[in-house]
């Protein structure tokens, strides 16, 4: 029983520590200026993948509070726009170590930079919403209209923006607002999928633990 | 249809009731280009000229569209609850809202132009360019208007749901807009329309979809 629960929990984390040990030990291509800093893409793009796939978990239970108002698809919701932006941050904190080592400063301006700030400070806005409303019924309402309001706004600057946009530092552009998997060396590509997929489990794993959390702290309030 | 083109009618006539409002959006535009030309000293350079009138272009769409459904009273909102369709309502607000800020827009940009040069070379696609902005700002200003007039007890409110989401749309407005400052430009100009028409009609169908979840009470 337990492991039929909680197996994907351990593969989760195995997939993570299996990413870390192998991304730290394999042999990397040698491209000029970025060298041994290429393992970073192994985290830090991990990171954008989990906290988009964290994102649209959090559009898909706003619209189905939208259809059907329960309030534990509201805490289901937030709890995800929270690790979602948790994820988002240490996707901006990864980035900006490895510019600064590769591009010479922490921020360029750059198409994914500026999509990402303005991904970040959306759900900044949608986490002050709600805490300026009491209404339990009326937050969870307006605060989901407005998630997937900015979702939608902000998928067309993701992903049509980038595409347009002359130049890009980012590697494996000109048309791609991802990652240029295509110019990936294999072996990279054996440690990077397992690393998103894994992180995606974990992220998973706290966004579960979080709604417990805020639904036991709920009903003590009601108390 | 009737029903939209009645609520503009009673928008525009309460408007005209209170001739200082709109008196007043207009003084707060004047005193941002004053100040952007005391800050300046009247020698803009094209890039900041570009995205000086930008700025101020944004900030007096949010000023004006503040009021979209801020300026109801309680009981006025029930009101019109009872009498009209949800979709008409933000429909008529957005298409009055796109209005008075293309109507603002051009006033800001003459008096912009005659304080601190002109930089266009290319008017008409400028005025096309402002046409193209007013509907996106309208849009998304008045829908994100009637998110924060739901909540009275935080006044920034407005400012801060519609800056992330008005992002794109501004960096898209100012790349465009710098297109009509130089004769010869290589820039993608078709993409970026087709862009900002995507964004616009979104923006609109999005507020048209998701308004009666914010009306109902």
């Amino acid at each position: 029983m337990f492991i039929k629960e909680n197996g994907w929990k351990i593969i989760g984390g195995l997939l993570v520590l299996y990413s870390i040990i192998v991304g730290l030990s394999i042999q990397v291509p040698q491209l000029p200026i970025i060298y041994e800093s290429i393992r970073n893409l192994f985290y830090h793009v991990s990171m954008w993948f989990t906290m988009t796939a964290m994102f649209a978990t959090a559009l898909i239970f706003s619209i189905s509070y939208l259809r059907n108002p329960l309030l534990k698809k509201d805490i289901a919701a937030v709890e995800a726009a929270r690790v979602g932006f948790f994820f988002g941050f240490l996707g901006l904190a990864t980035g900006m170590l490895w510019a600064n080592f590769t591009w010479g400063k922490p921020w360029t301006n750059d198409p994914q930079l500026n999509g990402a700030a303005t991904a970040l400070l959306t759900y900044l806005a949608y986490f002050i919403l709600r805490s300026s409303i009491e209404d339990q019924e009326k937050k969870a309402r307006i605060s989901a209209v407005y998630n997937i309001f900015a979702f939608v706004l902000m998928l067309v600057f993701i992903g049509v923006l980038p595409r347009m946009a002359e130049h890009s530092i980012h590697p494996g552009k000109s048309g791609n607002p991802a990652l240029g998997v295509k110019g990936l060396d294999p072996r990279m590509r054996l440690v990077f999928y397992p690393a998103v997929v894994g992180w995606i489990m974990i992220a998973l794993w706290i966004w579960k633990i979080r709604i417990r959390l805020t639904t036991i702290r709920q009903k003590i309030s009601e108390f | 249809m009737k029903y939209v083109f009645w609520l503009i009618h009673r928008d525009v006539l309460l408007e005209l009731r209170q001739p200082h409002v709109l008196s007043g959006i207009f003084l707060h535009t004047l005193g941002s280009v004053w100040i952007a030309y005391l800050a300046f000293k009247g020698m803009v350079p094209a890039n900041t000229w570009n995205g000086l009138i930008w700025i101020i272009l944004l900030f007096s769409a949010i000023h004006a569209s503040q009021r979209a459904f801020g300026g109801d009273s309680m009981g006025r909102r029930l009101y019109y609850y009872t009498l009209a369709n949800p979709r008409h309502i933000i429909l008529a607000k957005i298409i009055y809202n796109t209005l008075l800020i293309l109507f603002l827009s051009i006033i800001t940009s003459s008096v912009f132009i005659l304080f601190n040069g002109n930089a266009i070379v290319l008017p008409a696609r400028f005025i096309i360019i402002l046409l193209l902005g007013s509907t996106g700002l309208g849009g998304i200003l008045t829908f994100t208007s009637a998110i924060a007039a739901q909540e009275l007890r935080n006044f920034s409110l407005m400012s801060i749901l519609s800056l992330p989401i008005v992002a794109p749309l501004l960096l898209l407005l100012i790349n465009l807009s710098a297109s009509t400052l130089q004769p010869m430009n290589t820039q993608p100009i078709v993409g970026m329309l087709m862009a900002l028409l995507v964004l616009d009609s979104l923006s609109i169908a999005m507020a048209w979809v998701l308004f009666p979840y914010l009306w109902k009470e």
